[in-house]
């Protein structure tokens, strides 16, 4: 009996390493952010990415060297052989000369994934919304590329951070009421994030109330006069945009958040990027919301908030990592 | 003597040109791109069996987008000088009655639901040949189609159609991350299409185009004006309806394979009329080549100029094709009839 189930079982193995099957092993079906099926040869040993943020996930894996082409607007430190093609309306002619096993791009290039699929080179939108999408995508990229394992430790330590965020979080007694300005261009309508944004379902997770959720689309322009009667308790804005100037928009002085002091930068960058660093940006906005919880351990209390202005250009992560801490 | 004039001595002279420029920017378009491959090369590619990078970019996108070239540019000429005639206006092209802003909200429609790109031409053509169809329409319910209750019924159906899409835009939350690509398929430019699908287009295209040169006397008449065309013989409203079809039809395959290309219908009717006269049957069938020569000479300007960024190719039919246009009126200013 145990006999013929260590042959059995041999023969299963014995099956699934057949060179037939193990063609099929290497073909993955995938389904990526934008809900379309691709067929991908795995591993991919060429890749072209068409965003920043495709960068980010194939980098953070370990996988820089398979990449072989990225588009002009990526400021990653790639090496000088990675051909530099357009964004959102790259050159069809030039990514097919990459001759690349996949390309990845973000939500808004699937003209040009559309036309490449029908030249039978597959094109995956990678455009998570949330944590957990940036952690499901690292996990997808990880089986795409055969780095399983670079996969594992890297959302792991995602998810290490957001324990420890959890910990910390779950001593707010308040829940802050929070508008986020991600342009300022027109001052009378600033563009904030609404529903289905990553930046709102970054509020929401810190334990605050992002004023534009009810809005019914994602990149409302929110009207002065909706803001100044929302009132919110604190202010977070793109570093490209002046703090100051903010504060002497007429009428604005008279904002909670203003008042208060609590307006703060965060780096444009680390918080549109849907890649690994974006616990980052969650990690700093949560700060900036509930300094109190992460000032020291004497949780729960309510204490009114201390925290100046901060330095324009001072965004980015200025706190230590977290995530050596908890996260064994 | 008038440059139509010494034209119309030496037919063949003009015939042979035509050919032989088509020829070259046509063999120019496959071998030269964004991507640099040796002449040897691309006729390696062309000539062998095996597949590889070279003849993916060869035969998967140079040869198609140069096929497509050719029936977007003479499509939109021969549609302008169509839309020209019926309209008796100079200033119409085959975008004045609604095609472009119908081509945009079908555009629109298909990107807010998330289709396919195949599926956003198709629903641009239909949403084109629609709006062309409720301004016709709206304009016959006014007992006649006359130029000047077409123009006007154009003028307003764009406008709500128009409107109805920046609505879609402000409402969907996909089109506003899609917002972009939405406005580079509407600035233009011709994309590599499957065989089978080009095959179709290009059948299609050649039977609109015959029909259109048969139809050419009656728009030489028609230019008349309703009156004097309808004492000499001719239905109006029927010629005007077949025509306006077939140079509906024409603006929606060129519509369907590259988006809105502006400039080359308004434009290229005008620069054959200043080469060979005005007669409808020789304008009709110079406009095929003169359209397709100067879509090609764009295109190719379009997808090299700004490697690595492809330029719609919009923008470069209007920046070399009004200039050279300028010239060629100012030098036969006094001989210009329209």
């Amino acid at each position: 009996m145990g006999k013929r189930l260590i042959l059995c079982i041999t023969f299963m193995l014995g099956g699934a390493v057949h060179p037939l099957y193990a063609r099929d092993a290497a073909t993955l079906s995938v389904r990526d952010d934008a809900g379309r099926t691709v067929i991908i040869q795995t591993p991919v040993k060429r890749v072209v990415t068409l965003a920043p943020s495709n960068t980010d996930i194939v980098s953070a894996l370990g996988m820089t060297s398979a990449i072989v082409g990225a588009s002009n607007t990526d400021d990653n430190p790639l090496p000088v052989s990675v051909k530099r093609i357009g964004f959102i309306n790259p050159s069809v002619e030039e990514v097919v000369s990459l001759n690349p096993g996949l390309v990845m791009g973000i939500y808004g290039e699937d003209m040009i994934c559309n036309r490449l699929e029908h030249l039978n080179i597959p094109c995956i939108m990678l455009s998570p919304d949330t944590i957990d999408g940036v952690m499901h995508d690292i996990r997808l990229a990880g089986r795409i590329f055969s780095a399983n394992a670079a996969a594992s430790v890297l959302v792991n330590k995602i998810k290490g951070k957001l324990d420890w965020m959890d910990s910390r979080l779950k001593y707010c007694r308040t829940t802050p009421r929070v508008y986020f300005e991600i342009d300022a261009s027109d001052p009378s309508r600033p563009f904030s994030a609404g529903r289905g944004s990553f930046i709102d379902s970054m509020i929401t997770l810190a334990h605050a109330v992002n004023i534009a959720h009810n809005t019914d689309t994602m990149w409302p322009q929110l009207p002065e006069e909706f803001i100044l009667a929302q009132d919110p308790d604190i202010i977070i804005l793109s570093d490209r945009f002046d703090i100051n100037a903010l504060r002497k928009r007429p009428g604005w002085s008279e904002i909670k958040a203003v008042k208060t002091g609590r307006v703060y930068h965060i780096n444009e960058n680390l918080v549109s990027r849907p890649g690994p660093d974006i616990i980052n940006a969650f990690i700093q906005v949560a700060k900036d919301i509930h300094p109190e919880v992460f000032e020291n351990n004497n949780s729960g209390t309510d204490k009114s908030p201390l925290r100046p202005f901060t330095k324009g250009g001072g965004g980015g992560i200025n706190m230590q990592s977290p995530g050596g801490t908890n996260n064994q | 003597m008038k440059l139509y004039q010494y034209i119309e001595k030496h037919t063949w002279l003009l015939w042979s040109a035509l050919v032989l420029c088509l020829a070259i920017v046509f063999l120019l378009n496959i071998a030269i791109g964004p991507v640099n491959i040796p002449i040897p090369d691309v006729v390696k590619a062309f000539l062998s069996s095996s597949k590889s990078v070279d003849s993916t970019i060869i035969l998967s996108i140079r040869l198609p987008i140069a096929i497509a070239g050719i029936i977007v540019g003479a499509g939109l000429g021969v549609s302008g000088s169509i839309f020209q005639a019926i309209l008796r206006n100079p200033l119409a092209d085959p975008y004045i009655l609604g095609i472009s802003s119908g081509a945009a909200l079908g555009a629109a429609i298909a990107q807010a639901v998330m289709l396919s790109s195949v599926s956003v031409s198709l629903s641009a053509f239909l949403g084109a040949v629609g709006a062309m169809a409720i301004v016709y329409l709206i304009s016959l319910s006014s007992g006649s189609s006359t130029p000047l209750y077409l123009i006007l019924a154009g003028v307003a159906v764009s406008a709500l159609l128009g409107s109805v899409m920046s609505f879609i835009i402000l409402m969907s939350n996909t089109m506003q991350i899609r917002i972009y690509s939405i406005m580079l398929w509407l600035m233009g430019g011709v994309k590599e299409t499957g065989w089978h699908e080009l095959i179709f287009i290009g059948i299609a295209f050649i039977v609109l185009s015959v029909t259109a040169v048969f139809i050419a006397p009656y728009l030489d008449v028609l230019s008349f004006g309703d009156e004097k065309a309808s004492s000499l013989g001719v239905h109006v409203e029927r010629t005007r309806l077949l025509s306006m079809v077939i140079a509906a039809l024409l603006a929606g395959v060129a519509v369907y394979l590259s988006g809105l290309v502006g400039f080359v219908g308004l434009i290229v009717p005008h620069i054959t009329r200043l080469i060979i006269g005005p007669s409808h049957k020789r304008l009709i069938m110079v406009n095929i080549f003169v359209g397709a020569i100067f879509l090609l000479v764009s295109n190719l300007i379009a997808r090299t100029v700004l490697r690595p960024v492809e330029v719609p190719v919009g923008v470069i039919t209007s920046l070399i094709g009004a200039p050279f246009f300028l010239y060629l009126l100012l030098r036969s200013l006094k001989g210009y009839r329209f």
